[in-house]
């Protein structure tokens, strides 16, 4: 999708008065982040020195990320694959619709794939006369209402079940209007039996990956539906389309980012289905598609292997960081607009879009390191986030009342003797407003602080002046 | 196509540092008793568990299966499969399909492995071995030979990388297929089978 955050505090303060949303986001807390504690606690290895070893695979993959993309290209060709290479979104957009034109593709069903949100795929294959379907239930979901995800795990973490019911009664207008469909068995099996059609007429299934293997040429792709599988195994093509940052050297390496992975995402030690892709279908072989195709996307990545911010590059997409963040957990993810929202989106998006559109999503944290405290990968997300706050502030990008704020404060903190009468005289200003009652319950421009908040009375004396008079 | 991988390749060169090396993986092995702990966690994963002194029992165990979740008797197995040879006149009444199972059937299908570390069941495609048979059926019946257990994903690599190539498709099938997307409530059967049930033979 295309990243536009500039719109971000009206966006956020719009999610705050959105009952529906703040319902669904109730559920963040039993839904991911006691089941994640819970996965990790029964692992007999501590969380920390797992994540410790995740770290070191990732960090050391991209330390040679080129030969890790050759090996791989190497491999996957040799197992009978095609590996194709976009720099940017629109290179990918074009990479996959010349495959699926030269192999005369109509509709393709897709699985869950963020990097083809990333790069905008459908609307770009619609204007192409080609008929995507996502298949994804969540996905299929908000397809359906043309919405994009909400989270990078759980699309339609924001929509109700009812929703989910008006979207399959507006949409499925063959199936019989009195049915019924008020319960989520019901809508699960119609969903189940919509999209088996769509996947055995597909002609194609593009899917993501979740972790690439250079040794063997495979793509791993981790899902609990198995609508990856039927993407893949179906149809006569079966086009990859993921980020160059995926890679990783061996098999083994994957072993220990899944163990990582799915307890980080859903708290599962494993879901129900984790599938290598090594290639077409082998001569004899009982089914699988005929081709095979891996389109490996750039669209800033590589820029980024050698900047402030590389370690973001370490990322397994499991969505914990969103999970614990107190931002995403009021505001959700749509506020955000972009493809990756949370903690994660504030530390990748300045990278992959440039902080013209991004420059609100690093501040939208309070740097409480929940988000760090449960990476799996430990990436040092307040870290970045505090890099693009001071690319931000150091390329003026308009937060004009903010930078101009903090170039004031900065001035009056080089000058000790100005900035002491005028702390002193603002807390003689505070005093008086804090009456009797101790407390200041508003002050001009800073309604928003108070909302929930108010302050304490500021000491008669400041800290500085007792001081002195007790040297 | 040619200068987008060059010009990918050239940035990333320039992005190079030094590799450090990755300490060795500290996991625990499983080694004490997989078959049993392969049963518990396979349970928990909401597969339902049968053991079968020999392969042999296959088809009366299955037919009882089906009696009892009120299954049609009538069994997806492929013509190619080698399970086409258990004594299937053991079980009177049960028809064997050989055509591709729909989203409501029941199919047959023969694990190459089990891991006892996620109660996991391991599937290698091949001439004998079609992969989506996993994904469409309603109910999927899996024959999983006691021998086949290992502990850990990182055994099975081993076997993999002695036979010298990956399959093109190996899957790992846990439990049956599920979605948490409305509501986070997880519902069975989303796409893949609603139900899973693992024999285990010998």
């Amino acid at each position: 999708m295309t990243t536009d955050a500039t719109s971000f505090p009206q966006d956020a303060r719009a999610a705050l008065n959105n009952a529906r949303l703040q319902g669904a986001l109730t559920h963040l807390k039993e839904g991911f982040q006691v089941k994640r504690a819970a996965a990790f606690a029964a692992y007999p290895i501590p969380f920390e020195s797992l994540r410790e070893q995740g770290r070191a695979i990732k960090q050391s993959a991209l330390a040679q990320l080129d030969e890790l993309l050759v090996q791989f290209e190497a491999q996957a060709s040799a197992n009978g694959g095609k590996v194709h290479w976009a720099r940017d979104a629109a290179e990918a957009r074009d990479v996959v619709t010349r495959i699926l034109k030269e192999s005369s593709a109509k509709t393709v069903t897709k699985g869950k794939s963020m990097v083809t949100e990333e790069i905008e795929l459908n609307p770009h294959l619609i204007a192409n006369g080609l008929t995507p379907i996502e298949t994804d239930l969540g996905e299929y979901i908000i397809q359906l209402r043309n919405e994009r995800p909400s989270h990078i795990v759980a699309p339609a973490f924001h929509l109700r079940r009812s929703d989910v019911e008006e979207s399959f009664r507006e949409k499925h207008e063959t199936l019989p209007p009195s049915r019924s469909l008020d319960n989520r068995p019901a809508l699960v099996a119609e969903a189940r039996g919509v999209l088996r059609r769509y996947f055995e007429a597909a002609d194609a299934g593009i899917t993501g990956a979740n972790f690439l293997v250079a040794e063997t040429g495979t793509a791993i792709i981790v899902t609990n539906e198995g609508n990856g599988d039927l993407t893949r195994l179906l149809p006569r093509t079966h086009i990859v389309v993921t980020g160059i940052e995926k890679v990783v050297p061996r098999l083994e390496d994957a072993s220990v980012l899944l163990r990582l992975l799915t307890r980080s995402a859903t708290g599962q030690e494993i879901t129900s289905y984790v599938s290598f892709m090594s290639g077409p279908k082998r001569t004899g072989d009982a089914d699988g598609p005929e081709n095979f195709h891996v389109v490996l996307v750039d669209n800033g990545r590589s820029a980024l292997v050698a900047s402030p911010v590389h370690e973001v590059l370490q990322c397994i997409r499991c969505g914990a960081c969103m999970n614990h963040c107190p931002v995403y957990g009021v505001i959700g993810g749509h506020a955000y607009g972009a493809t990756y929202p949370g903690p994660l989106g504030a530390a990748l998006d300045p990278g992959l879009d440039g902080l013209a559109k991004t420059y609100h999503l690093p501040f939208a944290s309070s740097f409480c390191g929940r988000c760090e405290a449960v990476c799996p990968v430990k990436i040092p997300l307040t870290k970045i986030m505090r890099y693009w706050r001071g690319e931000s502030f150091a390329r003026g990008i308009p937060r004009s009342p903010f930078n101009t704020g903090l170039k004031l404060w900065a001035w009056a903190a080089r000058r000790p003797n100005f900035y002491r009468r005028m702390a002193s005289a603002a807390a003689r200003v505070m005093r008086i407003l804090a009456g009797k009652s101790g407390r200041i319950r508003s002050l001009p421009v800073l309604n928003g602080w108070f909302v929930a908040r108010d302050l304490a009375k500021p000491a008669a004396e400041s800290f500085q002046s007792q001081w002195r008079r007790r040297q | 196509m040619t200068a987008a991988r060059d010009t990918i390749l050239a940035t990333l060169a320039k992005g190079r540092s030094a590799v450090k090396p990755v300490p060795n993986y500290v996991l625990p092995p499983w080694t004490n008793d997989a078959p049993g702990h392969f049963m518990a966690k396979a349970k928990a994963s909401v597969a339902e568990v049968h053991t079968l002194s020999a392969v042999d029992e296959a088809p009366e165990s299955i037919l009882a299966i089906m009696a009892a979740n009120q299954l049609q008797p009538r069994l997806h197995l492929p013509s190619t499969s080698p399970l086409q040879a258990l004594p299937w006149h053991r079980a009177p009444g049960l028809k064997i399909a050989p055509e591709p199972p729909s989203g409501n059937d029941s199919a047959l299908s023969q694990a190459d492995y089990g891991i006892a570390e996620t109660g996991t069941l391991v599937f290698l495609s091949g001439p004998q071995s079609a992969s989506s048979w996993h994904f469409r059926p309603g109910c999927e019946f899996v024959l999983l030979p006691r021998y086949g257990i290992v502990p850990r994903f990182e055994d099975i690599i081993m076997r993999i990388k002695a036979l010298g190539r990956m399959p093109a498709t190996l899957n790992l099938i846990t439990g049956p297929s599920r979605t948490a997307d409305i509501e986070q409530t997880i519902e069975l059967g989303a796409h893949g089978p609603r139900a899973i049930h693992i024999l285990i033979a010998g």
